[in-house]
């Protein structure tokens, strides 16, 4: 019965790890991306597809963003538990937020380093990457696409 | 239409909330719910199993018993029937003390290793290891170590341990299909946590059987006293301690206190005259030791 003990120390040790090491790095990625939504706040995108009547001269590209973000033991533990009982899986809405944000950010970035302020018709496609071997997902990647209106000077 | 992109609030899509909170309350409430679960499962099988008759064990156990026997590992010669047959004579000399069954049959075997082991299986089949008969220093606390391992014979925790072990993973079987192998993880997990307390309650019923034994037989339950003294000294070599809670037996100390609360209970002299053990089984144990480890070197080389 020592190898039990030591599995859940394991475990603890884990579970602790991931819960420290997780909640850092997620409240340091929303601070960062607070500051960055603020910096890019003057890139527009919308979801619609039509362009306003002054835009349609403008020549268009796409430009898209994406992330992958991992998800920690400790989230998975908890997503473990709620598939049990049922119920809001806060533990990866707040990730999906994050990466949902990120993306959209990323792909703002290249809109603005092309010199456009405008991105039509975008879209995010959400995908679960590395499932292991149970079947929890590993990371979760998020697109976000849309076409960017170059400023011509 | 006038697009813009302002600010806005933080909390819609993810929750503030403190995860620890919900992690808290899940894993009391699985926790909790498995362990009753496992308990109150555990405890319908223990009922249940008195009613499998003891020529059900015997016909499950022989396959295993021969297959042990004739393990390479076991080494065992015709020479070292020498002190299975003791052991034997000894158990049939204590069991009419015991009140067993009568379709209850004791059978002994002695295992050349030296792992410091005694274990009682199904069909009434008992195995002592040398590792442990050599450490005992009298007849008395074989006599004690036999009785205990009897006495889950008697009390057929054999059969209820393996009923309980295959239910449960029965219960995996099913569940281990519909989900994750985290979830069936949790699951052992907790259950063993809560298998383990009804080892220990099996654990210590044998010892009282055990005690009462010495008594009857040797009018003296020094025997007992002899017996935990070796476990716990050997107790204190092990690399790792167990805790409490987490380890299938009592602890060492608390099975000596039972044996000084059911002697006073019941006014049984803790001390007596010890008898040893043959000189001739003593010899025998000694070199079949050496020849093992003469073996192992053998092999080594």
């Amino acid at each position: 019965m020592e190898q039990f003990q030591f599995q859940i120390v394991i475990g603890l040790v884990l579970l602790l790890l991931g819960y420290f090491f997780g909640r850092y790095f997620e409240k340091k990625h929303f601070q960062s991306i607070v500051k960055r939504e603020a910096e890019l706040a003057n890139v527009l995108v919308i979801a619609s597809k039509h362009t306003t009547a002054s835009d349609s001269n403008k020549p268009g590209m796409m430009v898209t963003g994406s992330v992958v973000i991992s998800v920690d033991y400790f989230k998975r533990f908890l997503a473990m538990l709620r598939s049990i009982f049922g119920g809001r899986l806060t533990s990866y809405e707040t990730l999906l937020d994050r990466a949902r944000r990120e993306a959209i950010l990323r792909m703002k970035q290249e809109a603005r380093a092309m010199n456009a302020d405008r991105i039509f018709n975008i879209k995010l496609e959400t995908a679960s990457i590395s499932k292991n071997a149970s079947g929890n997902i590993g990371s979760v990647e998020v697109l976000a696409y849309g076409t960017a209106l170059i400023n011509v000077p | 239409m006038k697009y813009s992109n302002p600010k806005i609030p933080e909390g819609i899509n993810s929750s503030e909330e403190n995860p620890l909170k919900e992690f808290a309350l899940l894993t009391t409430g699985a926790f909790t719910f498995i362990i009753a679960l496992v308990f109150l499962l555990g405890s319908i099988l223990d009922w249940s199993s008195q009613f499998i008759p003891f020529s059900y064990e015997q016909e499950i156990a022989q396959p295993f018993v021969d297959e042990f026997l004739n393990d390479d590992m076991s080494k065992l010669t015709s020479d070292s029937d020498l002190v299975a047959s003791y052991l034997q004579k000894l158990a049939d000399n204590i069991t009419p003390f015991m009140s067993l069954e009568e379709d209850v049959e004791i059978t002994l075997h002695y295992v050349n290793q030296g792992t410091v082991n005694g274990m009682a299986t199904l069909g009434g089949n008992i195995f002592i290891f040398r590792g442990l008969l050599e450490k005992l220093p009298s007849e008395n606390a074989l006599v004690m170590l036999l009785a205990h391992e009897i006495a889950h014979v008697k009390l057929r925790h054999p059969v209820k341990s393996l009923s309980k072990g295959v239910l449960i993973s029965l219960i995996f079987a099913v569940v281990s299909g519909q989900s994750n192998s985290d979830v069936t993880g949790l699951l052992s997990g907790t259950s063993q946590l809560a298998f383990l307390g009804f080892s220990r309650t099996q654990e210590q019923d044998a010892d009282n059987e055990a005690i009462q034994l010495s008594q009857k037989y040797y009018q003296h339950t020094q025997g007992a006293n002899e017996l935990f003294k070796v476990l716990l000294a050997e107790s204190k070599q092990a690399n790792i301690e167990t805790i409490a809670l987490l380890s299938s037996h009592p602890e060492v100390l608390e099975r000596i206190n039972a044996v000084k609360a059911l002697s006073q209970a019941n006014n049984w002299t803790q001390q007596g005259e010890l008898i040893l053990v043959p000189s001739n089984i003593v010899e025998r144990l000694v070199q079949d030791k050496l020849a093992q480890e003469s073996e192992e070197n053998i092999q080594d080389n």
